[in-house]
């Protein structure tokens, strides 16, 4: 059945953007200008998203799940501002703090090699995980190149002692022990965003700022904007533009511009845009 | 904690009563109208839920449907105004109050985690009286009469500590303490700076004066932690951000060890712990040679600074001459600035004098009245926020230990856990006959008390409180249940509700209200008129005071009028520092206790997402460990995870080691937070308390706990074991954790070409 | 030299008493083998219970170790299947005589090899309860596993493979199992009437038996290779650097025929030991095997050697460091060792003396797979350690689960192929009949084509049970 209706709609299927004609494209744009690597959207994600503690045991053998994380690196990558700190033996001009999720790439090296399409791509731009398919198989996890994705090694919600398990968020599934989760752009806020919009009898757009992520919520320095790219007006799709940077390029061409993408070299098409990191070399 | 289901039923209704008549229809934030409490029938010894909300709710009840309230964040005492997502009656999640002034509808990780204090399976559920040696668990009647007979009569020896408090919480305190005769209120909160609040008070006549960031060019923070611990980090991480725009303010941030805000710094200065006054004492005397800023101090002070040897100040402080002269240069080329003055400068015996000294640039700057602003007199001073210090700590430890005191009364703070050794807290509140802890956990206090009433957590209580630092002044934060209590009616009480109860006994004017919750909401109907534009009705057919309570509570919090702040009279005060200590043999290491969001001073090591949030720097989860500079490590032969005895003349205690560039090399620093030896399952033996081996030093002019001033040895004991627990895994590469080896994950670009970009863009 | 190669003037019927005995009474090493290897799955089947019911964690993987040993043991075992292949079908088809009397016990190591690796994607797996999601099954609400995924071509691959080469063994084996039937008594009687479908040995039974067996090696072949390209493409289609190598599947096949060849001599060594097959199991077939295991051996190191240049000349930042931190990082260890055992020690088989002993072919078999264990295990592990995110880099060794589950397979793998022997003639009795009725007549002459044998032996017409 299926079978004959993908013969019939084949050169759909075969469009080189499937989902041109989809109104909203989600997508993140982080400063780090701004961000200072406090962690409170770390925190946040892990209440929004029914994200489980599991231990310092745990943690020690690799198995904590915060499905954002913030990275700390203390060394400059090569050929960047020259900040004069060679002579230093303190890392004078502070830490580097990126703030990593799923990157919901276009390209995600994830999604062709699940054996159950058990990842795919939402017409909205996400990359989604239907935790009631996944059969756990890991190859998803071992050809991200962000490695954000999150493997329930354990059965983690077992564990919760009463009355802990109340502040679990009804909205979204709490995974069970053989399934890979991941940051999801909070699509149940998204979801809900959609059907209130929809309510109001306005389909497939949603206003700028009517939705907002819980880490880009709880950002005390608005670090984190989020909207959609295919909106010209919203925050999200003018800082791309004005950082010059385009989703579907594997090398963006704006050397005078902040704008940039993790790993965008790899040609998986990120969603997140970063802005540099900004240092005073005169101070 | 076994509650039949028809008590519940009960309770539920009366609770829903309760909200009808009150708070939840004027809560209301998404929603317009209804009152949506539900309905927590839980069984709790089987664990098994009753899912009746869903099955047949009551009128008011639409499944799926969440509601937001506000109120306010007790994790800190910035207070920050929050609103809490509530479906099917349950508390869910916690987010920042878009109208606040305080955090601009942001949250840090502490107020995120504020659901876990409320859920917490460690909380006491069940008043404890001590028999035997042993806590029992009691019924409340039982309890009740042991506190009426022990508090429901005057008695001047009884002494009454709490954390940091405002609001009605402390006018009610002080109601019952001045009913019952007693002098001996004490508040304590290890974090608020106190050494730094007498300096302000001193030179600016306010303890907490208006900070404005925005404004300034240059912030020079010498140890202030503003976007981690300092006061009021939300709101200071708000215009932090602001700060950065473009054009893009400087942040220089000097201090021994590497906090939050330092590793934001455009330059990061380490410096010789307790040297911190000499250098801004260096720096004040460089700029004293220009006249324009000599004019703005008193002549005697500006020539009290003209024998500063700054050859001297560099070698003590181990910042170099050209960067003193660098800093100057700074300072008068980015005008309006900032200095700050934080915990790690003002710990020591000198602080007070380190403090005047720091903000004596700000003086001679110029930045009073243009980023340091005038706050005006308060209209309700009871209701201003106290935050205590160590000296009050010590004051009532002191008084325990002579027999000052025979009643001893705990809330909301921990002397037990966070008492240095030397002060031998455990001993003195052993004194004390009657020992009654107000507590939500089994902490260490609680577990050493004769009688233990479990309260509310601020979720489920009525309150009001003002931020420890307002960002407009009268700014009353208004605290609602959002819930029915997470253990039902009867297990838990609200401490107003206790408190209004104890009161009533020794003064039968505060008889007239039957409940804390009247006794707020009566309050605030009273102060309408001293209100900046009270909420009126807003549907037609309630009442004006109906319509005020709905507002006031959907909004989260009042602003009281106040009159116009006059501005600062500022007066300089010459500094008096003491010549460099000179080196300790035997204990050669400074100790640099640090507090970070998240654990803060650790009262947060039961919240399970706290303890599994990496340290910002280090990066380490459930556990304590001794940060130590590469260069030392070396010399020292120790690598990430050795464990080290770090000594000092009062203790000694154990931790891993964490290799860390960022803290300077005669220092060693352990965090704050751990090393509770009750508080729970997650927090009980976990890592260490750097507080418990500090060693008698307290600041000459406040009588503070010079925090910053212990030396200590370090020695190694034992080789690397298993390794520190760190977020991804204790198998790292060494290398990984520190080097993007190449990978463009950071890029860095310098602040001129990000100002012109902007400017373009 | 006199057991140099099988006499010529054996017996026909010695052949059958031979071989029927190994049925019957093997030497006592038989039972301690068939015993620790049953131990060790036992301890394996515990093991994945306990894994099963806590949880994968317990294993010691994490993220980045999404995959570790269980996939380099579903590879080790998926190669070691090639060599019942390789010496089956393609010897067969190149009409190298001296394959016959091993030919058996290849493909049944084919076979229970297959069996082996078919455990591991089912042990590796979160839930493995949903295993069957993977098939393409029909569904009434038309959902499809992913075609895209090399997860899936596998299992495609691994069914087809092991269908046909259990075919292949089983259809091999009917002349001999006929021969059984005749000897046998009890159970067994029952058991080889059943299997050996009614042969007769007939002429024409002959000529299609024939026909089936070289169209299914004709078959076998080609499968064979893409089985082994397709477990490449795990990896070479996934962008990891290390993994993202274009040669992989050549690589992957030579390296299958490699240690699958290395498993033939440490099988060989030890079947011949436990059941007395000194007669068959010649010193001269040992020279040819380790001759051929000799030259994959160089085979395999010219595409490790060009993989490594091909990485070192890409001038890719990421398969740049991956590169040098296999060589130098903390899996060092287990490349210097893997290229030790694989690289160095094969050249021991270029000495006749080593050729020619057969406890020193069997240590040095075992370094080969000990060798080509490691180089599965590089494979996977290193470049996961040093994936792109360094902030996720780290080290994991397999645990106590992981490596309890690696010694069961190989528990299990010899406990089958034991219990195979026992049952079923691991050595053709037939071929080898064949063989020397073949060299009698032609003395040392170059084995004629088959065609010419089979006229000859319709024209005898006397069948040879």
């Amino acid at each position: 059945m299926s079978l004959s209706r993908m013969l019939e709609n084949w050169s759909d299927l075969n469009k080189q953007d499937y989902y041109e004609d989809e109104p909203i494209m989600w997508g993140m744009s982080i400063d780090l200008n701004k961000c200072t690597g406090c962690g409170s959207c770390v925190t946040a994600c892990y209440a929004e998203n029914n994200i489980p503690t599991v231990g310092k045991e745990k943690c020690g053998s690799g198995h904590s799940m915060h499905w954002l994380r913030i990275e700390r690196y203390w060394d400059e990558p090569e050929g960047e501002a020259d900040l004069d700190i060679k002579e230093s033996e303190y890392p004078e001009r502070g830490a580097h703090f990126a703030p990593m999720m799923c990157q919901q790439c276009n390209h995600a090296p994830c999604e062709p090699v699940c054996p159950v399409a058990a990842t795919y791509h939402t017409p909205d731009g996400l990359n989604a995980q239907v935790y009631n398919r996944c059969i756990g198989s890991r190859y998803c996890g071992t050809n991200c190149p962000y490695k954000v994705r999150y493997f329930n090694f354990f059965d983690f919600q077992e564990d919760i002692p009463h009355p802990l398990e109340m502040l679990l968020n009804p909205d979204l599934t709490v995974r069970s022990k053989g399934v890979m989760e991941k940051c999801t752009f909070c699509v149940q806020r998204l979801r809900s965003a959609k059907d209130a919009a929809a309510d109001e009898g306005v389909r497939g757009h949603v206003a700028d700022g009517a939705v907002q992520t819980a880490c880009q919520q709880s950002c005390p320095t608005e670090a984190i904007v989020f909207g959609n790219l295919k909106d010209d007006k919203s925050k999200v799709s003018e800082s791309w533009q004005s950082h010059n940077v385009e989703l579907d390029r594997h090398e963006q061409f704006n050397e005078d511009e902040r704008g940039y993408r993790i790993f965008e070299e790899l040609n998986v098409e990120p969603s997140v845009m970063y802005l540099d990191r900004v240092r005073n070399t005169e101070a | 904690m076994s509650q039949n289901n028809s008590n519940n039923e009960w309770s539920r209704r009366a609770f829903i009563k309760a909200m009808g008549l009150t708070g939840a229809g004027g809560a209301l934030v998404l929603s317009g109208c209804g009152d949506t409490d539900i309905i927590n029938a839980v069984d709790i010894e089987v664990r098994k839920e009753l899912v009746l909300p869903s099955v047949d709710p009551a009128d008011f009840v639409r499944p799926g449907l969440e509601v937001y309230y506000a109120s306010t964040c007790r994790q800190c005492p910035a207070n920050c105004d929050i609103h809490v997502r509530t479906r099917e009656g349950r508390a869910l999640k916690i987010e920042g109050n878009p109208t606040s002034s305080i955090n601009s509808g942001r949250l840090c990780a502490m107020g995120q985690a504020g659901l876990q204090a409320h859920y917490n399976p460690d909380r006491i559920t069940k008043p404890m009286i001590r028999k035997g040696g042993k806590l029992v668990e009691v019924t409340w009647a039982e309890a009740e009469t042991m506190l009426k007979k022990h508090l429901g009569k005057k008695n001047s020896k009884l002494a009454w500590l709490t954390g940091a408090t405002s609001g009605h919480q402390a006018v009610i305190t002080k109601a019952y303490l001045d009913a019952a005769g007693s002098k001996n209120q004490f508040v304590f909160d290890t974090l608020p700076p106190a050494v730094g609040f007498a300096a302000n008070e001193k030179m600016f006549g306010h303890a907490v004066p208006k900070l404005d960031f925005e404004k300034a060019k240059l912030i020079v923070s010498f140890g202030a932690d503003f976007l981690g611990t300092w006061m009021s980090p939300v709101h200071f991480g708000t215009q932090y951000g602001k700060f950065r725009n473009a054009p893009r303010g400087t942040l220089v941030q000097i201090e021994p060890k590497m906090t939050l805000t330092g590793s934001n710094a455009d330059r990061w200065i380490a410096i010789r712990p307790g040297t911190e006054g000499h250098l801004a004492l260096a720096l004040a005397s460089l700029l004293a040679t220009d006249s324009k800023y000599a004019g703005n101090i008193s002549a005697d002070v500006a020539a009290s600074l003209k024998d500063v040897d700054i050859d001297g100040v560099s070698k003590a402080t181990d910042v170099s001459i050209e960067r003193i002269h660098k800093l100057r240069d700074m300072l008068v080329s980015h005008s309006p600035s900032l200095i700050l003055s934080g915990n790690s400068a003002e710990g020591f015996e000198h602080g007070s004098q380190a403090a005047n000294a720091i903000l004596l640039l700000n003086m001679m700057l110029g930045n009073v009245g243009e980023t340091i602003l005038p706050r005006s007199k308060p209209a309700f001073p009871d209701l201003q926020p106290q935050l205590g210090g160590w000296a009050e700590m010590k004051a009532f430890i002191d008084g325990l230990a002579d027999g000052s005191f025979d009643t001893a009364v705990v809330y909301g703070s921990n002397p037990l856990y966070q008492a240095p050794n030397f002060m031998e807290a455990e001993k003195a509140f052993a004194k004390a006959k009657v020992r009654i802890a107000f507590s939500m956990y089994p902490d260490e206090t609680t577990m050493a008390s004769d009688l233990v009433l479990p309260v509310h957590s601020y979720l489920e209580e009525w309150n009001t409180s003002m931020p420890a630092y307002p960002v407009e002044d009268g700014h009353l934060s208004i605290q609602q249940p959002v819930m029915h209590p997470v253990f039902g009616e009867g297990s838990t009480y609200g401490y107003g509700n206790i408190m209004l109860g104890l009161v009533s006994e020794l003064d039968a004017t505060f008889k007239n209200w039957e409940s804390y919750e009247a006794y707020v909401l009566d309050a605030l109907a009273t102060m309408k008129p001293a209100l900046l534009n009270p909420p009126k009705e807003t549907v037609t057919g309630q009442t004006p005071e109906e319509g005020f309570q709905q507002g006031i509570l959907a909004a989260g919090f009042v602003t009281i009028k106040e009159a116009k702040a006059s501005a600062i009279a500022a007066k300089a005060v010459a500094v008096d520092l003491p010549k460099a200590a000179k080196e300790d043999a035997k204990y050669a290491y400074h100790l640099v206790p640090s507090a970070r969001m998240g654990l803060y001073d650790g009262r947060h090591a039961n919240l399970p997402w706290l303890q599994e949030l990496p340290d910002q720097l280090a990066s380490v989860v459930w556990d304590s460990w001794v940060e130590i500079h590469p260069k030392t490590a070396t010399k020292l032969g120790l690598i990430i995870g050795d464990v080290v005895s770090i000594t000092s003349a009062a203790g000694s205690l154990n931790a891993k080691v964490v290799v860390f560039p960022g803290i300077h090399e005669g220092s060693v620093s352990i965090p704050l937070g751990q090393g509770h030896t009750e508080y729970g399952r997650y927090a009980k033996g976990v890592g260490v308390n750097p507080f418990k081996i500090l060693t008698p030093q307290f600041d000459k002019d406040t009588g503070e706990l010079a925090t910053h001033a212990t030396k200590v040895s370090v020695v190694k004991v034992a080789n690397r074991g298993k390794l520190v627990t760190r977020a991804h895994g204790d198998l790292v590469l060494e290398s990984a954790a520190t080097s993007q080896k190449g990978r463009e994950i950071v890029r860095t670009v310098s602040s001129e070409e990000f100002d012109r970009n902007e400017k373009e863009g | 030299m006199s057991d140099y190669s099988m006499k010529n003037d054996i017996e026909w019927a010695k052949i059958n008493e031979d071989v029927l005995a190994s049925l019957e009474s093997p030497r006592k090493a038989f039972w301690v083998v068939l015993g620790v290897c049953f131990a060790l799955v036992l301890a394996g089947a515990a093991a994945e219970i306990y894994q099963y019911n806590n949880g994968l964690g317990v294993a010691l993987m994490n993220n980045p170790h999404y995959w570790q040993t269980y996939i380099s043991n579903f590879v080790f075992w998926i190669g070691m299947s090639h060599s019942g292949t390789l010496l089956s079908a393609i010897l067969l088809l190149t009409h190298a005589d001296w394959r016959k009397p091993i030919y058996r016990f290849a493909e049944a190591m084919t076979f229970f090899s297959i069996l082996t690796a078919a455990i591991f994607p089912i042990i590796h797996i979160g839930r493995v309860w949903d295993m069957y999601w993977i098939l393409p099954y029909p569904d009434q609400r038309a959902i499809w596993p992913n075609f895209r995924s090399p997860l899936l071509w596998d299992a495609f691959a691994i069914t087809t493979y092991a269908t046909s080469s259990a075919l292949f063994l089983y259809i091999g084996m009917i002349p001999d199992l006929a021969i059984c039937r005749d000897k046998a008594k009890g159970w067994r009687k029952k058991l080889y009437t059943t299997l050996s479908l009614g042969w007769m040995g007939r002429a024409t039974e002959w000529i299609a038996f024939r026909r089936t067996y070289v169209l299914l090696a004709c078959f076998l072949v080609p499968l064979a290779v893409s089985v082994h390209s397709i477990v490449a493409s795990d990896f070479a289609m996934s962008i990891m650097p290390g993994w993202h190598v274009t040669s992989f599947p050549p690589y992957f096949v030579a390296g299958a025929l490699y240690s699958g060849c290395a498993a033939i001599i440490t099988l060989f060594v030890l079947l011949r030991y436990v059941f007395k097959f000194e007669a068959y199991m010649t010193t001269e077939i040992m020279d040819k095997t380790a001759r051929l295991t000799f030259a994959i051996a160089m085979a395999w190191n010219f595409l490790n050697l060009s993989e490594y240049a091909s990485i070192w000349y890409s001038h890719d930042m990421f398969e740049h460091e991956m590169l040098i931190d296999k060589f130098t990082g903390p899996y060092a260890g287990v490349v210097w060792s893997m290229l030790f055992c694989a690289t160095v020690v094969p050249f021991a088989m270029a000495f006749k003396k080593v050729r020619h002993n057969m406890w020193a072919m069997f240590w040095v078999s075992l370094f080969i797979q000990l060798g080509m264990w490691l180089e599965r295990f590089q494979i996977v592990s290193p470049p996961l350690a040093s994936n792109h995110e360094p902030w996720t880099q780290s080290v994991v060794w397999p645990g106590l689960i992981q490596l309890t589950i690696t010694a069961a397979s190989f528990g299990w793998f010899t406990m089958l192929f034991l219990i195979f022997c026992k049952v079923f003639p691991s050595v053709s009795m037939y071929e080898v009949k064949e063989m020397v009725y073949h060299r009698n007549k032609h003395g040392q002459k170059k084995l004629q084509n088959i065609d010419k044998i089979k006229d000859d032996m319709i024209k005898t017409e006397e069948g040879l049970s």
